[in-house]
Parts: C-alpha cells; structure tokens; sequence
C-alpha cells in the first residue's frame, strides 16, 4: 500500500465544471484509483496499467515451480503423440502448422 | 528439427490427459474443447519449430532468473496473449520441449477472482520452495 506524503508538494483550489468533473494541473499520472470517503474528502491513488504479459495467476507460478522441480530431478511425462492433433485443427490452422514444418526445413 | 514435446509433472500433464480422454469421449465442455484445441496446434507448431512467427515466442527473463534456466512464452493464440499463454523450456533431453504452464490456469477459469503475482514481484525461488 502506498503510504501518502505528510507534505503536498502543490495546494490549490478547483470547482467542479458544468460535467461536475475536477481539473488534475500537471498530473504526473494517467490512471488513478479514486477513494472517496463519508466526510467528503477524496484520495487519488496513481496507477499503471499491467501489460497482460506481466500479470500470472498465482496458480500457474505454484504449476511451474512444482514442473521446474520435476525436471530437474528428470521428471516429466512422455513425448505427446502428436499423429491425431492434426485431425482436430480447421484448414486455416492445418495451413499454419505446415507453414510452420516448412520454416522449420528452410532454417536447418 | 522436429522436437519432442513433453508436459511438466504433475499439473500440465494431467490436464493434457484429462482433455485427450475427454474428447475422446466426447465429454469435453464449451471452454475445455477450446482450450484443448487451442494447446493441440500449440503442440504442433512448437513441435515443428518453437521460433515461428505466429508462437510469438519470447524469453520471460523474470521466469529465466527464478528457475535458472531459460522459459519461453507462446501464445495459444496470434497476437492475443489474453487468449492463453504456454510456457516451456528447452529440455530435458536434447531435441525435448517441456511445457510447464498455461496461463489461465484452469481452474482460475472456474473462480470469480482469483489471485495474480506480477512478474516484476516474483523472486528467484528459494530452495525451500523447491519439492
């Protein structure tokens, strides 16, 4: 949690336009987490967006230290056979798998 | 090179045999069979070659740092990493590739909320950590 600072680094005065929106002067931020309470007084909490690529569910980190453990103890399952995963894929994929069996032969 | 494509035990592994059973049977639901068929061209791509294009595979570094070795990303889908991830690793065997994970997990599917890390927080594991 994010400790507020004692010492507000600017204090000024704004009013609510006719949309009832509040003006932020040179906002260091462009998210927020607003927190309004019962007296009337309102936090603004500054906030980035995650990148989907930078967020995990806690579940798949326990799956993988619990996968890496296996292997390094040379514990994993057999190669999958892959002779009807094929069968399962609509044309636009099946064209896709080949592009790819093909790019595999031009960079050997 | 075709690689040999192996799941990590015990978690990938299970799932991958609950949903091969499962569409064998014909029991497979909405969400499964997605999945299923989205981790079965997975499969097949990385078998054929974990650089193509259309895996978007790339290195997590954070992920490298906590295991000592290198995880790769995939996504299950192109350009669409909300539709699913898989992460894997070279190994254990020359020519081998290991799938370790699948993000979502599955049964985050099942939970209204569940609980996320960021990769930016996740440490190197500890050795207890390790089974």
């Amino acid at each position: 949690m994010q400790t507020l600072s004692e010492q507000p680094s600017k204090v000024y005065q704004t009013r609510l336009d006719e949309k009832k929106r509040l003006v932020i002067r040179n906002p260091q931020y462009t998210y927020y987490e607003v927190r309004e309470f019962t007296d009337g007084h309102i936090e603004l909490l500054p906030r980035v967006l995650a990148s989907p690529d930078d967020v995990l569910s806690a579940r798949t980190v326990k799956m993988m230290d619990t996968a890496v453990s296996h292997l390094n103890q040379g514990i994993v399952s057999s190669p999958v056979d892959t002779s009807l995963l094929f069968s399962l894929l609509d044309a636009d994929e099946r064209k896709e798998v080949e592009e790819a069996r093909a790019s595999a032969k031009g960079q050997a | 090179m075709k690689f040999a494509i192996r799941f990590g035990v015990p978690e990938m592994q299970e799932l991958w045999e609950r949903l091969s059973i499962d569409a064998k049977e014909g029991t497979l639901s909405g969400s499964d069979a997605t999945l299923y068929k989205r981790l079965a061209k997975a499969v097949l791509l990385l078998e054929a070659n974990p650089r193509y294009p259309g895996l978007q595979s790339h290195e997590i570094e954070v992920l490298s740092r906590r295991y000592g070795r290198k995880v790769w990303q995939s996504y299950l889908q192109n350009n669409t990493p909300a539709a699913g991830r898989i992460f894997w690793v070279y190994g254990q065997g020359q020519g081998d590739i290991t799938i370790i994970g699948v993000e979502p997990h599955p049964e985050d599917a099942t939970s209204r909320g569940y609980e996320r890390v960021e990769l930016s927080d996740l440490p190197p594991q500890e050795k207890s950590e390790k089974l």
